[in-house]
């Protein structure tokens, strides 16, 4: 099996070509698990690999194929999943060491379920940071997980390993979770495609969780179309999550090619372009310039918005962990631990104002768009830092790397809006992401704007080796 | 168990030894500074937010949605 038209294969392609007979599932899956072996040591994105399960469902995907039944639309397209997610008979590790003593799970976590049951097939568990309090990609337990354009590089974390393994086309799509900007730092970072859908909108059962009034799930990805394909057939209702909404799923597949006309773009200002490396602003300018957007948009109280998600966050996870940090304190990750500490010491005033400002800032950014459909604005204030920094400088600003790294991610994933990271690569330099923010429900509209972009060159870079 | 109180602590020392002793929660002196440097920063974050007032009469949604 020989891809068309990149260094690695695409899910498009491999469905495609799967589904005809031309390739079958079981060679596309020990193709992956031949480059997963040979490059996991230097990138170090996968904890787990699930080869017999892999072999297993290949098998079951070819037989359907050679019945005349349909696999479905991700037939043989080899995902994996950041370690966090349910995959039945493993233990579900969430980037720790605690939670090496926990059973293994009973079922596949919603999101696993639903690609698996489209003919996709789960490789395997990825690194992350631990329980997902984290924005760098590093590990203590486990190691960091590796930027493939410098491995010397963080991946941006939490969603680390997923980020790696995608950007090193171990696999053509991974899963997420992003509770701050855990899928679309690491997108950032390692220059791929990462979607952050609507809060709510696809269901996070089986997840390990983080900070549930803010955590999301969703796919990365080195094209649109597989980002596309990998959220259609994940969408739907589901009871077994509480915040997972009542909609119909809408599929994005069939109008990426549908184009931007008629869309209105703006530039998210202000916030949004205080406290940026020249790499970021020039990333967020090409991408305005492919799309021939001038219009700048400033809405009051980003900062105070970052800043209560932070303090959300803080208490949530606190309160979440504090079984685990009165019994199990010296196991943690010492960064997460001295963090999730001092969340139990929040007074409730604090997280009780910052749930008041959530609906004020909600009502304030949906004014703006009344005015406009999408908005453009960097995702990581810088690319990725060398592994082990702790600080960056950022408008003449030190500021530790791993909470503030998320600085622009946070406030749009406090108000639960959609937004895809589009990769912005240039010869020579590491690789940025620029983020395109809908309204609530209108993820279609991101899609058609990034394929737009892709079409126009913003694409994944290949790693050099 | 948390270390003793000294006459050096600062109220936020003393604010921490009450709330981890009443929660259970046994910190160890070396993890302590970096504790407090967390939490410092979390009272940053605070009075940037609360800088910005807002509509204390607004109704609170248990569950959130957008």
């Amino acid at each position: 099996m020989k891809p068309e038209n990149d260094a690695f294969p695409q899910a498009q392609e491999i469905a495609q070509r799967v589904r005809s007979g031309e390739w079958r599932a079981a060679e596309v899956v020990q193709e992956t698990l031949r480059h997963i072996h040979a490059h996991n040591g230097e990138i170090n994105a996968f904890t787990c690999i699930t080869e017999a399960r892999a072999l297993r469902e290949a098998e079951a995907v070819d037989q359907k194929v050679a019945r005349g039944e349909d696999p479905g639309p991700l037939a043989g397209v080899p995902f994996a999943v950041k370690n966090l997610f349910d995959l039945q008979g493993e233990i579900t590790l969430a980037g720790s060491k605690i939670n090496q003593t926990d059973a293994p799970a009973v079922t596949d976590a919603t999101a696993v379920r639903r690609l698996t049951a489209a003919g996709a097939i789960v490789v395997g568990a990825l690194n992350m940071g631990e329980y997902a309090y984290d924005f760098t990609g590093e590990n203590i337990h486990y190691g960091p997980s590796r930027n493939p354009h410098d491995r010397l590089r963080m991946t941006g974390g939490s969603s680390g390993g997923s980020g790696a393994a995608v950007a090193a086309g171990m696999v053509p799509i991974a899963l997420g979770s992003d509770t701050n900007g855990s899928i679309r730092v690491p997108s950032s970072l390692c220059g791929i495609f990462g979607l952050k859908p609507t809060y709510g909108r696809l269901s996070r059962a089986g997840a390990f969780p983080f900070c549930p009034s803010l955590d999301h799930v969703g796919p990365l990805a080195r094209s649109v179309t597989d980002l596309a394909l990998a959220y259609d057939a994940m969408q739907g209702t589901d009871a077994a999550d509480p915040v997972c909404a009542d909609r119909a799923s809408e599929a994005v597949s069939g109008s990426l090619a549908d184009g931007v006309a008629g869309l209105k773009i703006a530039i998210a200002a202000g916030y949004f372009t205080q406290q940026a490396t020249p790499a970021a602003e020039q990333a967020l300018a090409r991408v305005a310039a492919a799309l021939n957007v001038t219009d700048l948009v400033e809405f009051p109280g980003t900062a105070q918005a970052r800043a209560a998600a932070y303090l959300i966050t803080n208490a949530e996870s606190s309160n979440l962990h504090l079984d685990r940090l009165r019994h199990h304190a010296a196991d943690y990750d010492p960064d997460v631990r001295d963090r999730m500490l001092a969340g139990t010491l929040l007074p409730a005033s604090w997280n009780i104002q910052a749930q008041r400002f959530r609906r004020w800032y909600r009502a304030e950014v949906l004014k703006v768009f009344a005015r406009y459909d999408l908005l453009l604005a960097p995702a990581t204030p810088m690319s990725a830092p060398a592994i082990g920094q702790r600080y960056m400088e950022l408008d003449g600003e030190q500021m530790m790397v791993r909470p503030h790294l998320g600085l622009y991610t946070q406030p749009l994933s406090f108000i639960g809006l959609p937004v895809v990271v589009v990769p912005v690569a240039s010869a020579g330099a590491m690789p940025i992401g620029v983020q395109i923010i809908a309204a609530p429900w209108q993820e279609a509209r991101i899609f058609k704007v990034a394929r737009q972009l892709e079409l126009h060159g913003f694409t994944s870079p290949i790693p050099t080796r | 168990m948390n270390p003793p109180g000294t006459d050096a602590d600062t109220p936020v020392d003393t604010y921490m030894n009450y709330l981890f002793d009443s929660m259970g929660l046994s910190v160890r002196e070396e993890w302590r500074a970096e504790v407090k440097h967390y939490f410092m920063l979390s009272a940053r974050m605070a009075k940037v937010l609360e800088a910005h007032p807002v509509d204390m009469t607004e109704d609170l949604a248990p569950v959130f949605r957008p």
